[in-house]
């Protein structure tokens, strides 16, 4: 595949309800922050167009409810994912605990080929706060423990490191996406194997 | 008429043939019809001059090499015989092909008649409970081995496809099963199936299956052919299986009652069928039906039903239709669609009369009557057959109202009592916040609102209005802001609601505001993220609106809790309503309108999204291929649907959709999906990816306007203006509005409501599989076994896998009985005289919250350890089911446990006993013990004297221990048992065991070995020598630490001496010396460690090899299999 194509990378924000992500996927993709936002029903998303090392991507953000009982209807977003980025609130340690069956059932769901080594990143947001209840060193323990998982802390009301990180995930993303051309190197190939990850998310789909 | 078939040998003899085929004839009798002749004429006197005047047709069956030939049926008339042949030919000819001998034809063709003869018998009976029904109910508990209290509600004649052959025979269906059973020629075919297991039913036609129900479960499909009442068994078993889906959604309708009202209420209307069951679900049905078309209380049951007129003022006209009349409502529904509806509460009923010649002069006046509502409005009823029966059961109805004129005063009195509460309910907020309006648009409202002022003038306001053509045209045009509230209540029935449930609101708000639970945090949460760009929720009045709101809603349903979109539903509810209408309005929307949507598995969403494919495929072809290409037909419209799309919609143009879904119920949003879908379907068919496609659609939603009201977000509009709303929903109508109906979305609802809980079941079930197997104990094939079983026990139990959980197998919970029964099947302590006590030990030790249940990961790991953990785990396990505090002193108490229970604790006492002394005639230590105790507390066990002791004591080694940390110690080893840290972290710290609490362990573990001389001796050694131990640890209480020094010590003696010293009888040289000490009475404590245990058991080689055994559960699951299931017997 000519690395000339115009790339789409698709990003996946999963976390609990209220933790911010889709004040962090405006921040990024539209710079601004407002506190007028519905809660999220279903899926919902944005694209930006980013440089990544010279080459001119997409972004295609995929914002997910967080509510524990729409978990198992967001999985039909999950298929193609390039990166995944888990976001939990600083203030609140039950959505820092809830990253593992997060990272689970995304895996789980998601199925990608290589499990061990999918890009994710974790967004410890709303350190704009003061009741901060995860620390830092926390946060990058765990993160650590997670085969060095990148880790940052965000701010999406003050646009705190929201930039940096989605630069990180869009740079993972491509890499993800790059190894999966090199697995597929003869288009029609490609077209095989699109085929059975169809039928493959089929089968998924009933697990909703 | 059917007769039992009857062997002949002359077939011609005074009859003519009408009809043959291969195997059957048609005659009639010479003298009768067409025949003319002499013969006929001769046959004619015969049969007058004998008494047995045999009927003139008959029907023969005949194979072509047979001599013999079977009378079949017989008829007094042409047309009735011809009925019977036109059966056989369409039914029974085709299937009697795939028959290889000509006696199996036979066979079958007898038995098919006298089955068919048994049913028609059956409804000529007219008794409640027939003999002939209560002899098949004994049958069907008998062949299918089914508990006393499963129900059967109707059995059907119909034959079952095994392979390539049908086999005639009787189809059971009761309330948790259907099962078939045949026995012809020898060969028993049965069939059990489980509605909790059926995935699909449909009739189908095929070449191989003609004329067919088709039922599929996991495993298989299933074919049945030739039933005398199709359609009648299919509704049946349709509504049998809705039945079971409907009880693993919701716990609620967990057990299944006769409602014995139902039944008395329609006994009049319902044809007399087999049985009570079977009637009762008739007019369960017909019941929904009716609370489904009037928007009624789901609890209303139908009474009866009668054709008449209705006199409508406003086009002096009458209408016919038909009354429905139920224990708080008279309802009207025209016969030509959507003329004319009413609703009459009978709480407003203030007279009925008859009205005789009104003097109008039409035809209304014969048996009229004349119903005049407290608010002086009268509606005239007209040719009324029965009248003065209607009259009269409206009477009677009327008087069976309870007298709410008292209980509204106790409850306003109540309520002042309680009203210290801090709030009073809010009016529509859109009074309170009130958007700037344009002039045009203000003159465009006030137009709205005079139209509507003119139409209620002559239709009438409230509940009772007729509800008419124009009312619905007026409503498709959007309704005027300041009516939105009073009729969304008057439309959606919610008024209705709200007039029988007094008071209830506010004493919702205060219990549910007084509360702390998951639910309250989690609409606190999302309490600013409803409808944030309205004034009304940026300000305190609002929001705590919103938050009483839902809290309450919450505290009304906990099955729904709060979920997702209900905030946003609930926001834009309390714009127009006052707050307790809104409340209404929401439960309306949650159990009657949109049913199941928000509970905690978002059933009713998902069933939705199954029925909108399945219409999409139907009306749109081309583009349900495409959507399902991309991927994305199941999720499209999820929020479309849970927010009523006001979450994708411009708030001022999802109101005009919500006009009509109050208005006309669901079937509006499927409607409207589709239209958007079509209207989008060129530009859907380009798209390459899902992200494309959805952005598609965002675009062209986010681009509805609406020029009639106010725009809610004063920011200016980026999206390009797509399609007006009113245009939208004019085109939804025209498009849809006739082809996709109320009844046909119910229908697809029954349908998919059986894939999407059999997914959800099958995914719990996946998923409660991984979290077990993550204990690695069990075989994954052994663990799939088990909670099958479980489920099976759970089943039987009539519960329900439950919802909230913090993972997925604590779904199922198992109490001590069900834990009990499958422990006591599946593990190897649970055999011998002691198995209830282990069992009891073992369920305390797995249920972490004390809560007396144990989730289906416990049963699993109790199973586990006891067959595969290694002997350490297996030991330690068995060494903390019996420490404190788990084992308290009440549970030593022999009369701690069941009859039976009592006995094997005392026996198990005494056989220790018999074992520590078994020459001495009376055993000093247990009498010594029983003196001291018997001094100290009175009464109560021999074994408390330690544990008194112990827990009394300040400082005692038993201090801070808690149930939990036992059990981590005791379950040391599993799957997130300890902190995710490198490494197997060491077990927490076990407290020693007192002397009772050991002497009770060492009991249970001489139970386990005493089939096996090997362990049974080490036992006894290892035992022997840990009560030393414990003499030692006694004595010297201040030097615990080098004890266990000893113990290593002592132990590795005993070992050298295991051979050597021990008598045929278990006992050692130093039992004397035991026995003197244990007598003597110490201030200090004896005890035993989990080191010193542990060491001193694991010794012992035969004990080793034991509990490191590994034993295989299959063949008892299997056992425990067979019990439950007879799939297909043959």
């Amino acid at each position: 595949m000519s690395s000339r194509k115009k790339l789409l990378l698709k990003v996946i924000i999963l976390g609990d309800s209220g933790v911010g992500k889709t004040s962090l996927m405006n921040q990024f993709v539209n710079k601004k922050f407002s506190n007028q936002y519905k809660a999220t029903i279903g899926a919902d998303f944005l694209t930006k167009e980013v440089i990544v090392d010279d080459r001119i991507v997409t972004m295609q953000i995929w914002d997910t409810a967080g509510q524990e009982r729409f978990q198992s209807l967001g999985v039909a977003f999950y298929r193609g994912a390039d990166c995944c980025v888990l976001v939990f609130d600083v203030t609140a340690p039950n959505t820092f605990k809830s990253l593992e069956s997060w990272r689970d059932e995304f895996l789980i769901q998601a199925s990608p080929r290589d499990p061990d080594n999918f890009p994710f990143v974790i967004l410890g947001n709303k350190v704009d706060l003061d009741n901060r209840a995860v620390s830092v060193k926390r946060g990058q323990q765990w993160c650590q423990s997670k085969n060095d998982i990148p880790y940052f802390e965000t701010s999406a009301k003050e646009a705190v490191n929201v930039e940096l990180a989605f630069q990180t995930i869009a740079r993972n993303a491509l890499a993800q996406e790059t190894e999966a051309e090199l697995y597929n190197e003869f288009p029609d190939q490609i077209k095989l194997n699109a085929n059975d990850n169809g039928r493959n998310r089929d089968g998924d789909n009933c697990a909703c | 008429m059917w007769v039992k078939p009857q062997e002949i040998y002359l077939k011609t003899a005074l009859w003519d043939t009408e009809e043959t085929s291969l195997y059957f004839v048609l005659q009639c009798r010479k003298g009768h019809g067409k025949s003319k002749g002499l013969s006929s004429l001769l046959v004619g006197t015969l049969d007058s001059v004998r008494d047995t005047k045999p009927a003139p047709y008959r029907i023969l069956h005949q194979t072509p090499n047979s001599e013999i030939y079977y009378v079949i049926a017989t008829a007094l008339t042409e047309q009735q015989i011809r009925q019977d042949w036109q059966w056989l030919i369409d039914n029974v000819c085709s299937t009697l092909h795939s028959f290889d001998t000509e006696e199996e034809v036979t066979e079958f063709v007898c038995c098919k008649i006298n089955s068919v003869m048994a049913t028609e018998q059956e409804n000529i009976t007219e008794d409640e409970d027939t003999i002939t029904y209560k002899n098949v109910d004994y049958e069907f508990h008998q062949r299918f081995n089914m508990p006393k209290d499963e129900k059967l509600v109707c059995y059907y004649s119909c034959s079952y496809w095994k392979g390539k052959m049908p086999r005639q025979g009787w189809m059971y269906l009761s309330v948790h099963y259907m099962c078939f059973y045949s026995y012809i020629i020898g060969r028993k075919t049965a069939v059990k199936i489980r509605w909790a297991d059926v995935t699909e039913l449909a009739k189908t036609h095929s070449l191989i299956f003609p004329d067919s129900i088709k039922v599929v479960t996991r495993d298989a499909e299933h074919y049945f052919t030739m039933f005398l009442k199709k359609n009648e068994t299919f509704a049946l078993m349709q509504q049998l299986a809705n039945i079971a889906m409907k009880q693993l959604i919701d716990d609620k309708s967990g057990t299944f009652n006769i409602d014995k009202d139902l039944l008395t209420k329609l006994s009049k209307n319902v044809p007399k069928k087999a049985s009570f069951l079977k009637r009762d679900l008739d007019a369960r049905k017909q019941s929904n039906l009716y609370t489904l078309r009037f928007r009624l209380p789901q609890t209303e049951k139908l009474d009866g039903t009668e054709a008449c007129t209705l006199w409508t003022p406003y086009n002096k006209k009458h209408n016919w239709g038909r009354l429905y009349l139920s224990q708080n409502f008279i309802c009207f529904d025209s016969r030509v669609l959507n003329l004319v509806r009413l609703t009459i509460p009978l709480r407003n009923v203030h007279q009925v009369e008859r009205a005789d010649s009104g003097g109008t002069g039409s035809s209304g006046d014969s048996g009229s009557i004349l119903i005049t509502t407290a608010h002086h409005t009268s509606f005239l009823f007209g040719n009324i057959s029965d009248r003065d029966f209607l009259v009269h059961k409206i009477s009677e109805l009327l008087a069976k109202l309870p007298n709410d004129v008292y209980r509204e005063k106790a409850i306003r009195a109540m309520a002042k009592l309680e009203n210290d509460s801090h709030w009073t309910p809010q009016p529509p907020l859109m009074t309170l916040f009130k958007t700037h309006q344009t002039s045009p648009i203000k003159q465009m409202q006030q137009k709205k609102e005079k139209r509507w002022e003119d139409h209620m003038a002559e239709v009438g306001r409230g509940v009772s209005m007729y509800q008419t053509t124009d009312g619905s045209e007026l409503v498709v045009s959007g309704l005027p802001e300041s009516l939105r509230g009073e009729l969304w209540s008057v439309f959606s029935g919610s008024i209705l609601q709200k007039a029988q449930n007094k008071g209830l609101y506010e004493r919702l708000v205060n219990e549910a505001l007084s509360s702390k639970n998951q639910a309250n945090d989690e609409i606190e949460r999302d309490l600013h993220r409803s409808l944030p760009e309205h004034r009304a929720f940026q300000n305190d009045i609002g929001i705590s609106a919103l938050r009483r709101v839902l809290c309450a809603y919450a505290r009304k349903n906990p099955t729904i809790g709060y979920c997702q979109a209900m905030n946003i539903v609930a926001s834009v509810l309390l714009i127009y309503c006052p707050e307790e209408q809104a409340f209404w309005l929401l439960a309306t929307i949650c159990e009657t309108l949109l049913p199941d949507y928000y509970n905690t598995r978002v059933v009713g969403a998902l069933v939705d999204q199954g029925v909108l494919e399945e219409l999409t495929e139907a009306h749109l072809p081309e583009l349900h291929a495409k959507l399902d290409e991309l991927g994305m037909m199941k999720m499209i419209s999820l929020s479309w649907f849970l927010t009523l799309f006001i979450s994708v919609m411009p708030y001022e143009c999802a109101v005009n959709v919500m006009d009509c879904f109050f208005y006309d119920g669901a079937k509006v949003i499927f409607q409207v999906t589709l239209t958007i879908l079509d209207i989008n379907h060129e530009k859907l068919l380009k798209c390459t990816e899902d992200g494309q496609a959805m952005q598609v659609l965002n675009e062209y939603l986010e681009g509805i306007y609406n020029e009639e009201a106010m725009a809610l977000s004063t920011e200016p509009r980026t999206e390009a203006k797509t399609i007006k709303i009113q245009d939208l929903i004019y085109r939804t109508y025209r498009s849809y509005g006739s082809t996709v109906t109320s009844e046909h979305i119910e229908h697809l609802r029954l349908k998919h409501r059986l894939r999407v809980v059999k997914q959800l079941e099958d995914s719990l079930e996946r998923n409660t599989l991984r979290a077990l197997q993550q204990d690695k104990l069990l075989e994954p094939n052994e663990l799939h076994d088990l909670l099958s079983i479980i489920r099976e026990e759970l089943f039987w139990a009539k519960r329900v896998p439950c919802e909230r959980l913090e993972a997925p197998y604590e779904a199922y919970r198992l109490d001590y009985t069900q834990f009990k029964s499958l422990f006591t099947a599946l593990s190897p302590w649970a055999k011998g005289d002691y198995a209830e006590a282990i069992t009891a030990r073992m369920f305390k030790l797995m249920d972490h919250d004390d809560d007396g249940f144990v989730s289906a990961r416990g049963l699993s790991v109790a199973i586990g350890l006891s067959t595969r953990g290694d002997a350490q785990r297996r030991l330690r396990a068995l060494y903390c089911a019996h420490a404190p505090p788990l084992l308290t002193h009440q549970d030593l108490r022999p009369t701690h446990f069941t009859e039976t229970g009592e006995e094997v604790a005392d026996d198990a006492i005494s056989f220790f006993d018999d074992i520590e002394n078994p020459p001495t005639p009376e055993p000093l230590a247990l009498s010594g013990l029983q003196r001291s105790i018997s001094e100290v507390c009175g009464e109560g066990s021999n074994m408390d004297k330690s544990t008194d002791s112990t827990t009394s004591q300040t400082g005692s080694p038993w201090e801070g221990y808690t149930s939990e940390s036992v059990r981590a110690c005791g379950l040391a080893g599993l799957a997130g048992s300890s902190p995710p840290s490198p490494g197997p972290a060491p077990p927490p710290p076990a407290p020693p065991l007192p002397r009772a609490h050991f002497l009770q362990l060492l009991a249970a573990l001489h139970d386990l070995t005493k089939h096996s001389a090997p362990h049974y001796e080490a036992v006894v050694l290892a035992g022997t020598l840990l009560l030393q131990l414990g003499e030692l640890n006694h004595r010297r209480p201040d030097l615990e630490r080098e004890m266990s020094q000893d113990s290593l010590y002592l132990a590795a003696a005993a070992k050298q001496s295991s051979t050597s010293t021990m008598d045929p009888n278990g006992n050692t040289p130093d039992e004397q010396e035991i026995r003197r000490t244990q007598s003597q009475e110490s201030e200090s404590v004896w005890s035993i460690t989990l080191e010193q245990f542990l060491a001193t058991m694991l010794l012992q080689p035969p004990l080793e090899e034991y509990f490191n055994e590994k034993i295989s559960l299959v063949p008892q699951l299997e056992a425990l299999k067979q019990r439950d299931r007879l799939h297909s017997v043959s």
